[in-house]
């Protein structure tokens, strides 16, 4: 799948579950900011996975900055992959968790 | 932090929210309905008690000690367990439950505490109802990529939190089969339902909420925590550990919630006896200095 086709197919799946013409879909905006919760992000990535037919990291939502960051990252397999690694991801919730623990 | 639902979202989530808290107390009227017409059996007593162990035990040591703040290490089949198992108190799903809980302590009793009682803009019975049940029909959701990243990454919590209703049903099948293994009758297959399913996830959903608006207000503060968390004793056994919440408060990853003789923590027996096993290990707890330390 290239970009074009992963880019339409993009914004048809999010048009249908938000429930917004695939046109007015804004690619360039903040994933979260469109209003998915945990649930239906879950969803989105297995989808994505479906389409795509490999897995995909369910933080791929959060990771990218924009829809079009993360199609661009799928589309190209040389692209860097998740922001954040496992181990950063570990020390930052570790710090959310101790700081609790010392204040 | 926050991230706010579309309206469609909102009202489809609102529906299920209410039919989840709603539905368990049509079980209570119609279980005590019946328990006046026909009397009770052991079939009631058992799959209660079966069950609500399973859901109590899922709640408090899966989804709070292990998922929400890694107070100790399992095998990842024990960690499969404790989270479908926290899953049949229909509280919602692991990655929901948990994102709300870790935005809890860190904003604890602050004005972005999802549950607190002590919001200066409610009254003091409206907070308490707020902290208690109203807080779940709120319009905004913790961000889950701020606050169980983690989880997300996780394909097994991923998992089991998208088929939650899965799980749901099937924390309602079990007891109807121990009823009818029980007794060989459909009327023993429904007592189960209704005990082990309906009335179970009432009390288990309240204990919850219990600890949420309850331990929030009124008991103990034996620790300097920093919010208006509580130790309510009375609470410690049907709430598993859960009401020792200004221990918990004060030492959020400790595995075990007994600083005191007195101090019941189930979840705290049973995490102890998984490490006894060898299925659990790294149990966080403070020491007696730094309990000390922070004592009031
Ligand atoms: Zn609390
Ligand atoms: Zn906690």
């Amino acid at each position: 799948m290239n970009r074009d086709e992963l880019t339409t197919w993009f914004r048809r799946k999010l048009g249908e579950r938000i429930a917004v013409p695939p046109e007015r879909i804004d690619l360039d905006r903040p994933l979260e900011t469109i209003g998915l919760d945990s649930m239906e992000a879950v969803e989105l990535t297995a989808e994505i996975e479906a389409e795509l037919g490999r897995p995909v990291d369910p933080t791929s939502l959060w990771d990218y900055p924009t829809a079009t960051a993360l199609i661009a990252a799928l589309c190209d397999d040389a692209a860097p992959g998740a922001e954040l690694s496992d181990a950063e991801v570990d020390a930052e919730l570790a710090r959310m968790l101790a700081r609790e623990d010392d204040a | 932090m926050w991230l706010p639902l579309r309206p469609a979202r909102l009202r489809t989530q609102r529906i299920g929210f209410a039919l989840a808290t709603a539905i368990p107390v049509l079980g209570v009227v119609v279980a005590a309905l019946e328990i006046g017409r026909i009397g009770w059996s052991w079939v009631e007593v058992v799959t209660f008690g079966v069950m609500m162990v399973v859901s109590g035990i899922g709640i408090e040591a899966g989804f709070h000690r292990h998922f929400s703040h890694r107070a100790f290490a399992a095998k990842p089949w024990v960690r499969l367990a404790l989270a479908i198992a926290g899953t049949t108190a229909l509280e919602g799903p692991v990655l929901y439950w948990v994102a709300n809980h870790r935005l809890h302590h860190a904003e604890s009793d602050g004005p972005d505490d999802p549950h607190s009682p002590h919001t200066p803009a409610r009254g003091r019975l409206a907070g308490l109802l707020h902290a208690h049940v109203g807080w779940i029909f709120g319009a905004r959701r913790p961000s889950p990529g701020r606050f169980a990243r983690d989880l997300l990454r996780d394909p097994l919590v991923v998992w089991v939190s998208r088929h939650h209703l899965w799980w749901v049903a099937a924390g309602l099948l079990a007891p109807a089969l121990l009823g009818w293994a029980m007794t060989g009758t459909g009327l023993g297959a429904w007592r189960g339902l209704l005990w082990g399913g309906l009335v179970r996830i009432f009390v288990a959903q309240h204990t919850t909420y219990l600890v949420n608006s309850a331990c929030h207000t009124v008991g103990r503060r034996p620790f300097a925590s920093g919010d208006h968390s509580t130790n309510l004793r009375i609470l410690a056994l049907p709430t598993f550990g859960g009401s020792l919440h200004n221990n918990h408060h004060a030492f959020p990853s400790t595995a075990t919630n007994d600083f005191s003789v007195w101090d019941l923590d189930p979840s705290g027996w049973f995490i102890r006896l998984l490490a006894v096993a060898g299925l659990a290990w790294d149990l966080k707890r403070p020491t007696a200095a730094q309990r000390k330390r922070r004592s009031t």
